[in-house]
């Protein structure tokens, strides 16, 4: 598994390219704000 | 089969006369799949038939929270049930005259069948579970009641017709231009049972009829870590086609139980699509394992991912 590290938070890099943008926000918003997952995203797919 | 217990000093005779109302054992339409004994490997499954509450008590046994070992498991509603009986064996002598060989011979086979949605392949690979462990079988007949063995009359407790789990055979029938899919299975009871100690728990003693009991489905988790805080629990069953998955919906924050090392901890979870639950907890060390818990109608093979 691919591991992103922002800050503090550790993301599952492999997992967030599985999904489109509009989906990481929809899945993740309960603990990140919308700008914190659309930047994890953009990085993860920046890997591929 | 039975055993005719000869007593020479103290002779029976058969008594066939019957009261005005008897309880008839109807065509069977499923049986109820039992494993034989408990986990301990000891105890027989059985059914205490003086409890108040037996409807009760047999329905709670078809939980997904009840051991495996002690669990009840119904088939589908079967087509065609039959009950086919081997020749005895006689042994004749060249006078013609003819001698059973008792015990040897009168082999009761069961087959029946599922038909149509009952018989899709997904039903077929849980079929093919059955027979690397002793099971019974209780049956339910089309009036909805619920029959096994009491080796004893003076028994309360009532255990399944004991099954020759090795003969146990399911395969599937194709469909074809004027027939639907099928799944045919077959098992031969075991040798040693006595059918005559058959005995029933009506429709009306349950307070339901027996042919409402119905099994769960099975399902199962894909888990992986999100992000350090979050998990993604996908729970899925095995029907639906090739790439979409069957989906296991509604679930809520009591039904996932996570843990590390057996220490459960608390997570809240939200179904973000359907079947797709998002968990949030605290940081946590290691592996995690995730059990869904009290999924009615399911009963879910739990998964672990490393937490990040």
């Amino acid at each position: 598994m691919k591991v992103l590290e922002i800050g503090k938070e550790k993301w599952n890099a492999d997992a967030l390219c599985k999904m489109t943008e509009d989906e990481a926000i929809r899945k993740l918003s309960k603990n990140y704000t919308p700008d914190q997952i659309r930047n994890a995203w953009k990085q993860a797919n920046k890997k591929k | 089969m039975g055993q005719i217990i000869c007593s020479c000093e103290n002779p029976k005779f058969p008594n066939l006369g019957r009261p005005n109302c008897v309880i008839e054992q109807r065509a069977i339409a499923f049986p109820i799949l039992v494993p034989r004994y408990k986990a301990d490997g000891i105890t027989r499954n059985t059914v205490d038939v003086t409890d108040p509450n037996i409807g009760v008590v047999i329905q709670a046994l078809l939980l997904a929270s009840v051991d495996a070992e002690s669990r009840i498991y119904p088939f589908p509603r079967c087509e065609n049930v039959t009950f086919e009986r081997t020749d005895d064996v006689y042994d004749t002598a060249a006078s013609s005259t003819k001698f059973l060989v008792p015990f040897v011979g009168g082999v009761r086979t069961m087959k029946a069948e599922n038909w149509a949605k009952n018989a899709v392949h997904a039903m077929l690979r849980e079929f093919k579970k059955i027979g690397c462990t002793d099971v019974d079988m209780y049956l339910v007949d089309v009036a909805g009641s619920l029959w096994g063995i009491k080796d004893d009359i003076n028994d309360t407790l009532m255990r399944g017709y004991a099954v020759s789990t090795e003969t146990f055979v399911a395969f599937k029938e194709w469909a074809t231009d004027t027939t639907v899919m099928k799944l045919m299975s077959s098992w031969d009871f075991d040798r040693t049972e006595c059918e005559e100690n058959s005995y029933a728990i009506t429709a009306g003693e349950l307070g339901y009829k027996a042919t409402t009991l119905r099994a769960n489905q099975q399902a199962y988790t894909d888990s992986e870590a999100l992000t350090t805080l979050t998990a993604e629990v996908k729970v899925y069953t095995g029907f639906g086609t090739a790439g979409v998955r069957g989906k296991v919906i509604g679930l809520v924050d009591a039904n996932f139980v996570l843990s590390v090392a057996g220490v459960p901890f608390a997570a809240t979870a939200v179904e973000t699509s359907d079947g797709e639950y998002t968990l949030t907890y605290a940081i946590q060390v290691g592996t995690v394992d995730v059990a869904v818990v009290n999924a009615t109608g399911f009963d879910v093979t739990g998964s672990d991912f490393v937490a990040l």
